[in-house]
């Protein structure tokens, strides 16, 4: 009897121990992080006049269980680094600093688990005052006290978390110019950080330099010309926000994962940036065979073009045969220099990229421009300034379509020589006229193409849409892939009829840019993501232009996959 | 009724050793497993071991899951879509108790980033540990492997604590929205002529708006008829 009580108590003990520790580690697992904080917002951006004063909020909450969390807060510089980040610096050292015009509302303050505090922050803005100015609101956490137990090696560190501000300061001298000050292109040979990305990876560097007084947004494009300037390739350069603090240099990268075949070619970089014109650079470079390859670059060449703006960007009219028509334009100068334009009429066309391309000759059929008179067609405009101008066309009698013609700007610094090698920057308005009477809105899908990239599995469908009408046309529409369907051979009797196709995916074309001229051909791409499954296809493309009409092509294609 | 105060004896007796059992088991500190190099082989420690020849702990538990707690943040008139950030961590000091000269390892920094922005991480201050009587250092160690290693023989690249400057990667947006670990391993190497008093280190890590990422090609490269 009391054996059995003991092996009793000894069983009940060790069950009870047992389920003891799983609920243990249940609530260890389900347990919360005993520090850890959240703060909102993590940016402030504020528009204010010289002279306003404004208020805004910070929220800091500790989301831990069981811990106290004492925070210090204060207000300093902000820089930027070439890598883009935010930089907190002692006050002072910046010369766009708004440290100065902060106060926050509380300095050094402990939060109890579970609790938020809000830290109000107030902004007064002095008079006088240009462009923009920058500062960071810090939280830091105190470290903990420090153990009476004995140690050997302490590290102790201080968490921040902190709150970027933007301060634009609203007034019309605010500056806004910026250029790339160098363009690079290396591989993983030149770079080993790349070889996460394969051995044929490249990456391109465009640093964008902000020379105005306020910050700025870049926006990058870059796009890799053949020697023959045909473009091989078109990216986005760098990505995030894009932000430029006045005297900073951001880098703007891409890295391209699978190497260009060698060869020669050329790199175009062009940021945007809410300038009048966008900060562009060109590289020249070679790709070496080997196959890890080498990049050999030319000589870097920045495009420091003079800063002016023309309004229409763009001349659409209707006129009928025999007619007279008229309209203005206006050229602002957003240089602090004096600067000399000339206007003139050029012929042009776009290629199959969507790019326009100026012709070096003011023949061709569609061409208008010796219809046109511009008044004045050279001036020279002070600092600052807008100057109207008038263009007018006679349209003559027996004439029906479309006509066409660019409208070149070519501006320099006043006191240089137009034509000679100082700087010149020329600004392009597309003129597109419409002679109303018979207009023949006609096109047809001339070749269709299917590329396959290795590896990945993307296809990409290329559709040749050529106008062959008398007016521009803007073309849109989509593709149909459709699988064979197999017809299993029952027997002896064998399905001799129309083979058919059963819709697999439905993709649009990629975003079309500009027109398609009267005579010219424009490919439209659609790119279908994902590896198709081995069979016989057939791709069908529907392109929509002009009023209600359609121009269709089909071709077939076969999918195998490679022996491994 | 024997029976009964036998019961209730039984009861009595299990639930103080199950409490004995688990507040044994809630001491379990903020130690972390630390490694002694032994040649060019790094050798297991584990914690608890009163003969171990080191020790690592950080100032609190270590983290075992993520409780990110949402809350209704007032969002500023001045932002259409507020930022915020998460920051979880492991603690604020972080200490070795050594006994004898050698190299030891540990993994005892870490954090969770979750943020709906782009966010970067800065190091400064980084450094050896100085003595605190101005007569030496301990050099320091540095690396932040990824993915994360289970010991700090898989590690390549050991940055000299000095020259932690450079900002941490974080990974892509989504990562990011998730929460997004890093984990720093700290290598220490003491030596024979370091004076038995206290080393210390003081240093910042800084959670900073990231203005610009690279772009990187989702496709793996150039379409061939």
């Amino acid at each position: 009897m009391k054996l059995n009580s003991i092996f009793r108590v000894i069983w009940s003990t060790f069950l009870l121990i047992s389920i003891t520790v799983g609920l243990t580690e249940q609530l260890k697992a389900a347990s919360a992080y005993e520090y850890s904080f959240a703060l909102s917002p993590q940016l402030v951006e504020l528009e204010l006049l010289p002279g306003e004063k404004t208020k805004f909020s910070v929220l800091l909450v500790n989301e831990s269980k069981t811990k106290n969390a004492q925070f210090l807060v204060y207000v300093s510089d902000l820089t930027e680094e070439r890598s883009g980040d935010y930089k907190v610096v002692e006050p002072g050292v910046s010369s766009y600093s708004a440290a100065s015009w902060i106060k926050v509302s509380s300095s050094d303050f402990v939060i109890g688990p579970g609790e938020g505090k809000e830290i109000m922050a107030e902004v007064t803005v002095p008079r006088g005052v240009v462009g923009g100015r920058y500062a960071v609101i810090v939280f830091e956490l105190v470290p903990e006290e420090k153990s009476k137990e004995e140690k050997l090696g302490t590290l102790t560190l201080h968490h921040r978390m902190t709150t970027a501000v933007e301060i634009s300061i609203k007034r019309r001298t605010a500056k806004r110019r910026a250029v790339i000050s160098s363009l690079k292109v290396v591989s993983v040979r030149e770079d080993e950080k790349l070889a996460k990305f394969g051995k044929e990876a490249l990456m391109f560097s465009a640093s964008l330099k902000n020379e105005g007084n306020i910050h700025i947004f870049g926006e990058g494009t870059l796009t890799i010309r053949s020697k023959k300037r045909r473009r091989i390739r078109q990216v986005p350069l760098g990505g995030g926000r894009g932000t430029v603090l006045p005297d900073t240099i951001v880098d703007f990268q891409s890295v391209l994962t699978r190497r260009l075949p060698p060869g020669d070619y050329i790199a175009e970089a062009v940021i945007k940036y809410a300038g009048s014109r966008p900060a562009v650079a060109k590289l020249p470079f070679t790709i070496s065979p080997e196959e890890v390859p080498i990049t050999k670059a030319g000589s870097f060449k920045s495009m420091m073009e003079i800063s002016f703006a023309v309004e229409p960007e763009l001349i659409e009219m209707v006129a009928p045969p025999g007619s007279f028509r008229s309209m203005g334009l206006v050229v602002h100068n957003r240089e602090d220099r004096p600067i000399y334009v000339e206007i003139y009429p050029r012929a042009m066309e776009y290629n199959s990229d969507g790019e326009l391309i100026l012709l070096p000759s003011a023949k061709g059929s569609y061409y208008c421009g010796d219809w046109l008179t511009i008044n004045p067609s050279s001036f020279e405009l002070p600092p600052g300034e807008k100057k109207r101008l008038s263009i007018s066309v006679k349209v003559p009698e027996g004439k029906v379509g479309g006509r066409y013609a660019n409208i070149v700007f070519d501006a320099v610094l006043a006191g240089d020589n137009p034509g000679t090698t100082v700087r010149k920057t020329s600004s392009n308005v597309p003129f597109f006229l419409t002679i109303s009477g018979t207009l023949n809105q006609q096109a047809e899908i001339v070749k269709m193409k299917v590329l396959h990239q290795d590896g990945s599995g993307h296809r990409e469908f290329v559709v040749s849409f050529k106008n062959t009408g008398n007016m521009h046309l803007k073309p849109d529409g989509k593709i149909l892939i459709k699988k064979r369907v197999k017809i299993e051979k029952k027997g002896e009797i064998e399905y001799v009829g129309e083979p058919d196709y059963e819709q697999v995916e439905e993709i649009a074309f990629n975003k079309v840019e500009g027109v398609v001229l009267p005579g010219g051909t424009r490919d439209l791409i659609a790119v279908y993501p994902a590896e198709l499954p081995d069979g016989e296809y057939s791709v069908e493309a529907e392109v929509d232009y002009g009023d209600k009409k359609k121009a269709v092509g089909k071709k077939t294609f076969s999918v195998v996959t490679a022996e491994k | 009724m024997k029976k009964i105060a036998l019961g209730l004896i039984t009861l009595a007796l299990t639930v103080a050793m199950s409490m004995s059992v688990m507040a044994t088991m809630g001491s379990l500190t903020d130690e972390h497993p630390a490694w002694e190099l032994i040649g060019t082989q790094w050798s297991l420690m584990g914690t608890g071991s009163v003969s171990a020849n080191a020790r690592a702990w950080s100032s609190d538990e270590v983290i075992k899951s993520c409780n990110r707690l949402n809350w209704p943040i007032s969002v500023s008139v001045h932002a259409s879509v507020a930022q915020w950030i998460e920051f979880s961590i492991t603690g604020t000091r972080y200490t070795w108790l050594v006994r004898k000269p050698g190299i030891y390892a540990a993994n005892s920094i870490s954090a969770i980033i979750a943020s709906n922005g782009d966010v970067g991480v800065a190091f400064s201050g980084f450094g050896d540990l100085a003595s605190v009587k101005g007569d030496g250092t301990i050099p320091v160690w540095y690396a932040a492997p990824v993915p994360d290693v289970a010991d700090p023989g898989a590690i390549k690249d050991w940055i000299p604590a000095a020259q932690l400057t450079r900002e941490c990667e974080i990974g892509d947006t989504a990562e990011l929205h998730k929460g997004y670990t890093w984990k720093l391993w700290n290598k220490i190497e003491v030596v024979r002529c370091n004076t038995a008093c206290e080393y210390q280190n003081d240093a910042c890590i800084t959670l900073v708006l990231k203005n610009q990422k690279p772009w990187i090609d989702p496709t793996t490269g150039y379409f061939k008829k």
